[in-house]
């Protein structure tokens, strides 16, 4: 017994306490982006970083990009939480489940995320709604629903939201299925597994693993480019400026 | 004459006093406290021993080693979660981040080649709808693309007429891709099909392969557009050469499965895992570097996704998968066939596993990360005005 106490003393004693890790606030954009843009989330105490994601060619480039921010600020004793708008949650998705490397990320909080492809990708509206980047063409529901295993998440946990308002020039929300911000559809947006109608993102329905809701089942009056900032909101990095 | 009587002395030899009580309750209760501590858990009672100075608590905490009470996973499921971040990043690693349950609708890992499009209205008529697709999203080798395309006009099928069809490989550098005529043939009912061979196209390596079609649907004119991926036969990485064996690994199902590789590079393998009744059990991936020549994949049924199914052997493994990953190249997956066999494990009962929850050194880091940080609350917080009935601020459509 004796042994025992002093040997659970040592050990106790030896392993390293984390001191003053950095805590980054990594920001991904969405498709046909190189970044989140001017406002970012802020933090007392901590840094956020708008992270150069190329989101305009492909997500084999972007996905790569998405790997060398991480390894900058998400390693040894550092933090990070990871907001990502629109298709930035395909590329977060798809990093994770192609690397090993064990970053540090204590969440992955996304907006409107296109992680589920949309269904305007194969329509005359991608470039309307998406902008004109070639990525902005192969980001389908089947580009991205069967292009990586989205339930490896490192045992990242990813916070979704969803917005349900009229996105211009509107006649998309009756190519996507159910709910939809005009550009996503509430299943991509939702992490559920596979494309189809939901009415809500708290809707029963199987979702990738570590796929949850968060705040909110969907915020009816947001459209797609209202949804960008309001995860950062909505998780206190911003007070003014929220939709 | 009174005679007063001396007072008899009182017998302390046979009858504790005051004193002799207390200091006896005093050493009872000493005693209950050295048996109290040395009854519990040793680390427990060490926290206790060490916590006589300033600097022992800052350093270790009595109640900081102490296991925290088990949580249950995440597991699906409606509604909103409002985990704070470390309650959540726990329950999200019960079991491992790559060897986790499998139910029967996650058709995302059961049918992994499966399309996702859906029939959907045209650009310009509400009342016309279409699907255009094929039977697969991975075609290998001298495997056929089977495009289709479907028209409705109020629900009821129409034929249409096909006034452009076209396939490009996809070049994200140079994007120099030169259209190749595609033919479509009326099909099943009022569907126009193609079927493609890409083996033709003489591609050396793993390419994305679009494919494009326009149509007349009577009233007006539509395109449509999907993509696929083509591994070439010269570009196949590696194969599963169906040897196979397992082993029981430290409370968790082992099935090591035979790979050739041609390639060497980091892989990345998925598979599933069901049980004697033919019910989904698990999912692993297995991630990897393998040098050229024979070597195991290890893929890893965790025991304690098995003992929480109830589950038991023979087990056989399904949807045996995998890619190269290089990041270097675009595409950066080159695909293996998929093992089209299976394999059947051993008469395991389930209590041959381990139930123990799924620990290591990186999850250990990240708890002792997240315990340290409070400025962000993740599910548990928010700004959002609050949604008496958690169903939020509803459709404005």
């Amino acid at each position: 017994m004796k042994q025992l106490l002093q040997l659970a003393i040592a050990v106790s004693l030896a392993i390293p306490t984390v001191a003053s890790a950095g805590v980054y606030n990594i920001h991904v954009g969405g498709i046909c982006s190189s970044d989140f843009g001017s406002t970012l989330g802020q933090w007392s105490g901590e840094t956020s970083i708008n992270a150069p994601i190329d989101q305009s060619t492909s997500m084999v480039t972007a996905t790569s990009n998405m790997v060398t921010v991480l390894n900058q600020y998400c390693t040894g004793n550092n933090l990070c939480y990871v907001y990502v708008y629109s298709n930035g949650g395909a590329v977060m998705s798809r990093t994770l489940a192609l690397n090993t490397t064990a970053w540090n990320i204590g969440y992955v909080a996304a907006s409107a995320s296109n992680e589920g492809g949309s269904e305007l990708g194969g329509t005359g509206y991608i470039g309307e709604v998406f902008g004109g980047c070639t990525l902005a063409g192969h980001i389908g529901v089947s580009d991205h629903r069967n292009g990586w295993n989205h339930n490896d998440t490192h045992g990242i946990v990813t916070g979704m939201i969803a917005g349900d308002g009229w996105l211009s020039p509107y006649v998309q929300s009756a190519i996507l299925p159910g709910h939809d911000d005009g550009a996503v559809s509430e299943a991509s947006a939702g992490g559920y597994a596979a494309a189809g109608s939901h009415s809500s993102i708290c809707e029963a329905g199987t979702k990738y693993a570590n796929h949850q809701a968060w705040y909110s089942c969907e915020y009816g009056s947001l459209n797609h480019l209202d949804m960008k900032l309001k995860m950062v909101c909505d998780d206190g990095g911003l007070t003014s400026g929220c939709p | 004459m009174s005679a007063r009587r001396k007072p008899v002395a009182a017998p302390a030899a046979a009858w504790p006093g005051r004193w002799s009580i207390a200091i006896a309750v005093g050493a009872l209760i000493v005693a209950a406290i050295v048996w109290w501590h040395s009854a519990r858990e040793p680390l427990e009672a060490a926290g206790t021993r060490v916590a006589h100075g300033p600097t022992a608590q800052a350093a270790a905490p009595p109640r900081a080693v102490l296991p925290p009470p088990p949580v249950a996973p995440y597991l699906g499921g409606a509604g909103i979660t409002r985990d704070d971040p470390l309650t959540a990043y726990r329950k999200a690693n019960v079991y491992p981040p790559a060897s986790r349950p499998l139910a029967k609708d996650q058709l995302d890992l059961l049918q992994p080649n499966r399309r996702q499009e859906a029939m959907h209205r045209t650009d310009h008529d509400e009342h016309v709808s279409y699907l255009f697709t094929a039977d697969r999203y991975f075609v290998i080798g001298d495997a056929m693309l089977n495009a289709t395309l479907e028209a409705q006009r109020d629900g009821v099928p129409i034929p249409v007429t096909v006034t452009q069809s076209y396939a490009v490989v996809l070049d994200p550098v140079t994007h120099q891709e030169p259209p190749i005529q595609l033919s479509y043939a009326p099909g099943a009912g009022q569907a126009m099909a193609a079927t493609f061979a890409p083996a033709k196209l003489g591609l050396k390596r793993q390419a994305a392969i679009a494919m494009y079609i326009e149509f007349d649907y009577g009233t007006g004119k539509q395109v449509g557009h999907f993509d696929f991926q083509y591994t070439p036969a010269t570009g196949v990485p590696a194969k599963f050469s169906g040897t196979f064996r397992d082993a029981i690994d430290a409370g968790s199902l082992v099935i090591h499965a035979g790979v050739e590789v041609t390639t060497p590079g980091h892989y990345v393998i998925d598979a599933n895992l069901f049980d004697a009744a033919d019910q989904p059990v698990a999912w692993t991936r297995f991630k990897g570097d393998f040098t050229a020549g024979s070597h195991d994949a290890d893929l890893m049924f965790f025991g304690k996704v098995i003992t929480d199914a109830g589950a038991h052997g023979p087990f056989h493994l399904g949807q045996l998968r995998g890619a190269r990953y290089v990041p270097e190249l675009d595409p950066d997956l080159e695909q293996m066939p998929p093992y089209t066999g299976t394999y059947t494990t051993q008469a395991y009962a389930t209590e041959q596993f381990s139930d123990a929850e799924y620990d290591s050194p990186e999850k250990q880091h990240m708890i002792q990360l997240l315990g340290s940080d409070a400025s962000h609350r993740g599910g548990a917080g928010g700004h959002a005005p609050p949604q008496p009935d958690g169903s939020g601020a509803g459709s404005d459509k």
